[in-house]
């Protein structure tokens, strides 16, 4: 029997028509323990009435059962637990739109299904620096985009049993250890490309951390110096920023305007001496 | 025929023969049509009871919530909060009083019982115009019900002059909150602030909280071992060095924080001389997770307080209260603005109850106690995942 047979919803209530039902039942027991509960108990039987049902309590079409009033963040987990592409797309549109309380109900899902809907953030060109959305008496700190979707996939993988121990290890470092923030984000699209393909093919156990990259063929530029790093937390003196050293810098702009300088007196050279001859004549 | 008529006649003098004299004005906007049989706080103004008020509507849903005009109370399951004794039932008259009976619905009588009551809990005769009830929770398991109590006309034990819902919520969750104090690095020693008492005791703050969120079933404790009362963090010292100015400022500051890894309680409270970058007293940071407070703003015991008229001048230290609406956030309410990035997400500026203030209101010196039922749900429903 469909959902649509068993209830008679009406202005967001829903009212079970027939008592001890399964789906209902199956319903709240996943949504009551949502980081825990046993999954199994969702089969290819009965997926679909459950995930519709869970879907219509996580947006909050149904409010209301009887005297039931449903868990919807824990129907919002479950759904991000049974890598529901709907629900999945759903909570990081939300997140990418600012709601940034998403991000921890991502992490609760633990879900490794979710990271190709945060990845493409990785390649946002959106600065080093956190952004404070409300000053005054009481603030909030966030991240930029591309650095705090790195950081819920990390926190995602770290809490996942579907990774490798290697690879949860690296994210559990990675999760505390992610400033400097472009250099955070320049290893999440290194690993993102190296691993891009085990997420498109499911296969979460083949995700490795970030691997370094093959040497290039040509090395003609010195090496990078190394990044600031991260003060030991505890006792020793915060580091203070690098600041940029002053070097000559050769410009090409100002150099090819150089170049044209010679022409230019030549020029004016010449006219000068056509001038000075013609007035010569003149005389 | 004629009992019909007379029934139409005792409801239409119940429902619409006169305005009660109203203890419940709303926050400037004309209150609706009020009925002469109603659910209303008793006095002084009780958390955990949300009447309906004119001009409030859901931006989410162009509605308050699907129960337009009823009033809610909240109740926990079990526990020591499973009696609810904050709701009354006023009417006009006497003689109104004496046309009703107050029970419990039908689909609810496994969930509550009201008191004082001559039949096991179900019904409640009017005593006169002012009415106390006692609500008791009959226990039950993690899922949150919705019972109802009615108004009904004696004559015929249908006709509903007035209806409250009762959220029954899961006995209490308790958030533990770890408090730090944060100590120079080079030398050891703490920053010292203009401020007599600069930190506040972690037991009082989250007293306060903890009394604010009952209404939401939610408790919060400082977890231990509990630093003494002020200043002494000697448990819950960070080291830090902060360049001299005592300022927390810039990410690279943050980034110790959370690189430290000891920020990884369920709920990190970290004290630091002073806040820079436009926060002037707290800010919570998604980066760690934990709430930064500035000690210079934390004027405990003095300096401001909350304008709340419930409280009294006095009654409550502003960052008292201010902890509390952090809490608030912490625990993602307010659910109607959440989704706004900015300024307002977060922030319950709608309608309410003027004898008090909302604790999700904007501006700290605007924070009250009162908070909406949605948000008992919101509260309630995080504080389960956050604990998990």
């Amino acid at each position: 029997m469909t959902r649509a047979i068993a209830y008679m919803i009406f202005a967001g209530v829903l009212t079970p028509l027939a008592s001890g039902d399964e789906t209902l039942d199956i319903v709240l027991r996943l949504s009551e323990n949502a980081q825990r509960e046993d999954l199994s108990i969702v089969t290819s039987a009965n997926r679909e009435e459950v995930v519709g049902l869970l879907r219509d309590i996580a947006t909050r079409k149904v409010n209301k059962i009887g005297t039931i009033l449903p868990n919807y963040l824990g129907s919002e987990i479950v759904l991000l637990r049974l890598a529901d592409p709907v629900t999945m797309k759903r909570i990081t549109d939300q997140f990418r739109r600012g709601n940034l309380d998403k991000g921890e109900n991502i992490e609760w899902g633990a879900q490794g299904a979710v990271i190709p809907y945060l990845a493409p953030d990785f390649f946002l060109d959106d600065g080093d620096k956190s952004t404070i959305l409300r000053s005054g008496f009481e603030g909030v700190r966030v991240l930029p985009p591309s650095v705090y979707s790195a950081l819920v996939s990390v926190r995602v993988i770290a809490e996942s049993k579907q990774f490798s121990p290697e690879t949860r290890a690296w994210a559990g470092e990675a999760r505390r250890k992610h400033y400097p923030y472009t250099d955070f984000r320049s290893t999440m699209r290194q690993w993102w490309k190296q691993n891009e393909a085990h997420f498109t093919a499911g296969d979460y156990r083949a995700v490795r951390p970030p691997q370094p990259e093959p040497p290039a063929v040509v090395t003609a530029a010195p090496p990078a110096p190394a990044s600031t790093p991260l003060p030991v937390p505890t006792a020793t003196p915060k580091p203070e920023p690098v600041p940029a050293s002053v070097q000559p810098v050769s410009n090409p702009q100002a150099s090819k305007k150089h170049a044209v300088w010679p022409w230019i007196v030549g020029v004016a050279v010449a006219i000068g001496i056509v001038a000075l001859a013609a007035k010569r004549r003149s005389l | 025929m004629k009992q019909i008529i007379y029934k139409a006649a005792i409801l239409g003098v119940l429902v619409f023969g006169g305005m009660v004299a109203k203890d419940q004005a709303y926050n400037g906007v004309p209150p609706p049509p009020t009925p002469s049989v109603e659910f209303m706080a008793r006095l002084p103004f009780s958390e955990g009871f949300d009447p309906p008020m004119a001009g409030d509507t859901n931006p989410a849903t162009g509605a308050k919530d699907e129960d337009d005009w009823v009033p809610y109370t909240s109740i926990a399951k079990t526990g020591p909060y499973a009696v609810n004794e904050k709701c009354k039932l006023v009417f006009l008259t006497n003689e109104a009083a004496a046309l009703c009976e107050i029970v419990v619905a039908a689909d609810s009588r496994s969930l509550i019982t009201i008191g004082p009551s001559s039949d096991g809990g179900v019904t409640v005769l009017p005593s006169g115009t002012n009415t106390n009830i006692t609500i008791t929770a009959l226990g039950g398991n993690a899922t949150i019900r919705e019972a109802t109590i009615q108004a009904r006309l004696k004559i015929d034990h249908t006709t509903v002059a007035a209806q409250l819902r009762v959220m029954l919520l899961p006995e209490r969750t308790t958030v533990q909150a770890k408090f730090y104090r944060v100590c120079n690095a080079n030398d050891h020693e703490f920053v010292e602030n203009p401020t007599e008492n600069p930190i506040a005791d972690p037991g009082e703050a989250t007293a306060e909280a903890d009394s604010r969120m009952a209404q939401a079933v939610v408790s919060i404790s400082p977890a231990p071992p509990i630093p003494p009362v002020y200043g002494d963090f000697s448990a819950r010292v960070l080291f830090f060095d902060f360049n001299g100015d005592h300022t927390l400022a810039g990410d690279i500051e943050y980034a110790v924080f959370t690189a430290s890894g000891l920020l990884t309680s369920m709920c990190d409270v970290v004290y630091v001389p002073w806040l820079a970058e436009g926060y002037g007293g707290m800010v919570f940071d998604y980066e760690s997770k934990a709430l930064f407070i500035a000690q210079n703003a934390w004027t405990f015991p003095g300096g401001g307080f909350s304008d709340d008229p419930e409280d009294g001048n006095g009654v409550c230290s502003q960052m008292e209260r201010a902890f509390a609406h952090e809490f608030g956030h912490y625990l993602k309410t307010c659910s109607r603005t959440l989704a706004l990035p900015g300024p307002r997400g977060g922030h319950d500026d709608f309608p309410h109850p003027s004898e008090t203030r909302a604790l999700m209101r904007g501006g700290v010196n605007s924070v009250g106690r009162w908070m909406r039922h949605e948000d008992w749900v919101t509260a309630n429903l995080t504080a389960k995942e956050k604990t998990q």
